[in-house]
């Protein structure tokens, strides 16, 4: 079984990397299938970060937008998903910051994510809305930790690369929203 | 001593993670459907690659394209109306079941001058200056339809959809789009 999910995720990263390598040649039906591949995956990221489908779902755009205008930056195709976060994560934090300028920053912390998320209707919702108002509570870049880490399973140098901090004040940080985390959830 | 005292924050810090792997699981379970239309509007976004004809004079056209830039600069009064913005794709959303719960059959957008539609799989609808979607056949399970609108400079434009039912005009709606700076919900 855990071979046959590695030798899936080999294919499936096989297969994005040949998809990346044409798509960085101008190829936008190769870029439309990379969408296809990982939208799912950006878009679960974006939904935790920001808590709201509408902002999630632009974010999601805005972040395959950029990044298919700079991907022939991208100079190792088998590092494309962290770099697709990397730019996700700069663009969340801008977009924060310019609706702070325009005293704007209003997140809805009352809509319950069965209304605002199609998910898979094995999903424990109301759990996930829990998680959702306990996560709204941290600070945007101590959330983005917390979602890249323990949400997402990248590794805490993998995560120091997206969030551009070395891996000791990751695990510094991570150390203590985890614990803030818990204590949160034990609260609540 | 710091490297035992760093050991032993390692080792808590594992425990810890062990404790979130346990209540995230349903976050680290969920798996998130992409909405209908995501792809179409990415691909909508973003702009055909630049095909330079200029051959081996490209020098030539470049150089007399920046005097002539230099002379625009210097010759005319700046406003934001003369800088040459790339266009940028605005979706409006129009989900059909609301619609059809009003009994309404058929809704069609009107755009006002210098505004086109764009599509990828038809190209041909940027020469048309209206569409019109029948709601009767629509499935239950779309929710959105997006027509996706590009204007040739920035400022606000005024969108016409008007709404049918068994082909007299019931309701009229006017959406307000400012171009090249938000995106148009209804």
């Amino acid at each position: 079984m855990g071979s046959a999910l590695k030798k899936q995720d080999l294919q499936h990263n096989s297969e994005l990397n040949t998809l990346v390598i044409q798509a960085k040649q101008g190829d936008r039906d190769s870029f439309a299938k990379i969408v296809e591949l990982t939208s799912h995956r950006l878009l679960k990221f974006c939904i935790f970060i920001c808590g709201q489908k509408q902002t999630a779902e632009d974010l999601v755009q805005d972040a395959y937008v950029k990044a298919f205008r700079k991907l022939h930056q991208l100079q190792r195709p088998e590092t494309f998903m962290g770099w697709l976060f990397q730019i996700t994560k700069n663009l969340f934090l801008d977009q924060l910051r310019s609706r702070q300028k325009e005293d704007q920053a209003t997140i809805d912390v009352d809509n319950d994510l069965e209304n605002i998320i199609s998910c898979d209707p094995t999903t424990d919702i109301e759990k996930l809305n829990s998680i959702r108002k306990i996560l709204l509570q941290f600070e945007p870049d101590e959330r983005l930790l917390l979602v890249l880490i323990d949400i997402e399973g990248h590794s805490y140098e993998e995560a120091a690369q997206i969030v551009s901090k070395s891996e000791s004040s990751v695990k510094s940080n991570i150390y203590r929203i985890r614990q803030e985390f818990i204590k949160k959830w034990s609260d609540s | 001593m710091k490297s035992q005292n760093s050991k032993s924050k390692d080792a808590e810090n594992e425990a810890l993670s062990c404790r979130m792997k346990e209540l995230l699981k349903p976050a680290i379970e969920a798996q998130f459907q992409s909405p209908p239309f995501l792809k179409s509007r990415i691909i909508a976004r973003l702009s055909p690659p630049s095909r330079s004809t200029f051959g081996r004079w490209s020098w030539v056209a470049t150089a007399t394209v920046a005097m002539a830039l230099v002379w625009i600069l210097t010759n005319l009064n700046f406003s934001p109306t003369n800088v040459k913005v790339e266009p940028k794709p605005y979706v409006i959303h129009i989900d059909p079941q609301q619609l059809k719960a009003k009994n309404i059959d058929q809704a069609e957008v009107f755009l006002p001058d210098g505004v086109k539609f764009v599509s990828k799989r038809h190209a041909e609808v940027t020469l048309l200056r209206s569409l019109s979607v029948s709601l009767a056949n629509i499935e239950n399970s779309i929710t959105n339809i997006p027509f996706v609108v590009e204007a040739e400079r920035p400022g606000r434009k005024e969108i016409q959809i008007n709404f049918f039912r068994q082909g007299q005009i019931v309701e009229k709606k006017i959406v307000n789009i400012e171009f090249h700076k938000n995106t148009a919900e209804i």
